[in-house]
């Protein structure tokens, strides 16, 4: 199933050069999709950043590992564990749980800065923003962060689960990102 | 028979709010939201086997009447009639204690069902790579209600069949006085809760779309009026949660910045303490459910969940309250970025 997911998000993105992509993910196949998502910035970009508001770095760290992906490239900017503060480790960070959206753009920038290197970011969730935010703020997070990213010259992908109508920020976000995939 | 004969009861409305929940909760996948409903059926199943409530056998069809005599002896369903001609199966309810949602939900065109024996069902045919499409369905001037299915592969399965009955001819009593084991309750609860962790926190939203059709489930069904202060409003669904009998008690202490919550004799306390030992995050619990989805409606999102188990079925619930509504500078934020 991952490779399916692979294989759209690497004919989606064929023709663009550093892309910043917005995955709309079928809940059903979350796990796979994120992995295949995964295989395709670990082999096209040499180092990247995997922003996790979902689940706890070492839980990550495992189930990358497992499926076959690298993650000696990855460094995690982990918004879920909870920590009394800030951490910072030589392969991820921890924000604490529930961080607010200004505190992510920072701790996003500094794994930016780390080194010099080429990167991908991926940023899972904006789904889960959307628990502690409103959608109005959710996408002001996702522009900037979009924007950033164009400036950083990173390519990457904010994901987030398919939703209904309601909690739905897919159109506000769209017209920031190269492409739209539905995997 | 099972080996959960049902000692202690809760209303069947407290469970009834939550099923109704998740099935709107999953309309928007349309069909897809069946895949969704089943996974609770897997949890099911965990809990009842975890618990010695139905016991697991090597031959499908002893395991699958195992699960149906667990709900019989809840009292979930007076009695499953089956029968099997060829590639036919037809089942037979009598007094089965999802008719009244079934209808309810059917008349609102949402097509998904979260009946739990059903779910358990549904998930047990899965993993023996069975599955069951509806041909035909009919519900007897009794209250009976007859599905037909053709045995098909998994990915051809459905639960409802081309022409679905017209259940808005079907006169059905409420649930509202109808009571159910406890086991039952448990075993459901956990399933919802179990379900969708592999989805990690954004979960969470998932639940909360359950607690909010939760809501609507008591303002239409059982006529709840729930006022515009949202203290006033959770003091309504503690009272409704615990006449229901989910806890003897559910006391409130709300500010702005936190919601504390004390229950007494909490019926949710085995499946709680189950999913914390298990390394769970997310909760099912039926007032708490709807108790996020008042919160979210007056503009707080609760940020993050605490629980503890006490003593004699007794636990806490402390969540912290963030205004939604505050703004994201984006151009300050941006040059902070800049900075760092």
């Amino acid at each position: 199933m991952s490779s399916d997911a692979y294989t759209s998000v690497a004919e989606s993105l064929e023709d663009l050069e550093r892309p910043v992509l917005l995955a709309l993910i079928d809940p059903i196949r979350y796990q796979d999709a994120v992995v295949g998502l995964l295989r395709y910035f670990t082999a096209n970009v040499p180092q990247g950043i995997y922003v996790s508001l979902n689940k706890p770095f070492a839980v990550l760290t495992k189930a990358f590992s497992k499926a076959g992906i690298q993650t000696s490239n990855l460094f995690f900017v982990d918004g879920i564990t909870n920590v009394p503060a800030i951490e910072e480790n030589p392969d991820h960070s921890c924000l604490g749980s529930g961080v607010d959206l200004s505190n992510l753009c920072i701790g996003i920038s500094k794994a930016v800065n780390r080194n010099a290197d080429e990167k991908f970011i991926v940023l899972d969730s904006l789904s889960t923003l959307l628990i502690y935010n409103d959608p109005r703020a959710v996408a002001k997070f996702a522009h900037l962060l979009t924007e950033k990213m164009r400036r950083w010259n990173t390519s990457g992908s904010l994901l987030t689960v398919e939703m209904n109508a309601e909690r739905d920020v897919v159109s506000q976000l769209a017209p920031f990102c190269d492409k739209v995939v539905k995997i | 028979m099972s080996d959960a004969v049902a000692a202690e009861s809760i209303q069947l409305a407290v469970l009834d709010s939550v099923l109704y929940g998740a099935a709107k909760a999953f309309d928007y996948l349309g069909i897809r939201g069946q895949v969704m409903l089943d996974k609770v059926g897997e949890g099911i199943l965990e809990y009842c086997i975890k618990k010695g409530f139905v016991k697991r056998f090597d031959d499908p069809i002893q395991f699958a009447f195992g699960i149906v005599a667990f709900f019989k002896d809840n009292g979930y369903v007076a009695d499953v009639e089956f029968s099997q001609d060829g590639e036919i199966i037809t089942l037979t309810m009598r007094d089965w204690g999802y008719l009244p949602l079934l209808s309810k939900l059917r008349n609102q065109d949402c097509f998904l069902l979260s009946c739990p024996l059903c779910l358990a069902n549904n998930s047990f045919r899965r993993a023996n790579s069975v599955g069951w499409k509806a041909i035909n369905e009919r519900v007897t001037a009794d209250g009976d209600y007859t599905i037909q299915f053709r045995v098909v592969s998994p990915s051809a399965a459905s639960n409802v069949p081309r022409e679905p009955y017209n259940m808005s001819t079907v006169k059905v009593e409420s649930n509202r006085r109808k009571r159910i084991g406890l086991p039952a309750f448990e075993a459901t609860e956990y399933g919802l809760a179990w379900a969708f962790d592999y989805l990690g926190a954004q979960a969470q939203l998932l639940l909360d779309n359950v607690g909010s059709g939760a809501i609507e489930f008591l303002q239409s069904e059982l006529h709840m009026q729930l006022p515009k202060n949202h203290r006033k409003s959770l003091q309504e669904l503690s009272s409704f949660y615990t006449q229901g009998g989910l806890a003897d008690r559910i006391d409130l202490n709300l500010s702005d910045s936190k919601l504390e919550v004390a229950f007494t004799n909490y019926r949710y306390a085995p499946v709680l303490e189950r999913l914390l030992d298990e390394g769970y995050r997310l909760t099912s619990c039926p007032f708490t459910l709807t108790a996020r989805a008042v919160l979210r409606d007056a503009g707080y999102a609760a940020t993050d969940m605490q629980w503890m188990v006490l003593d004699n079925r007794r636990a806490e619930m402390k969540m912290g309250l963030r205004i939604t509504g505050q703004e994201f500078d984006e151009d300050k934020i941006g040059r902070i970025m800049d900075r760092v």
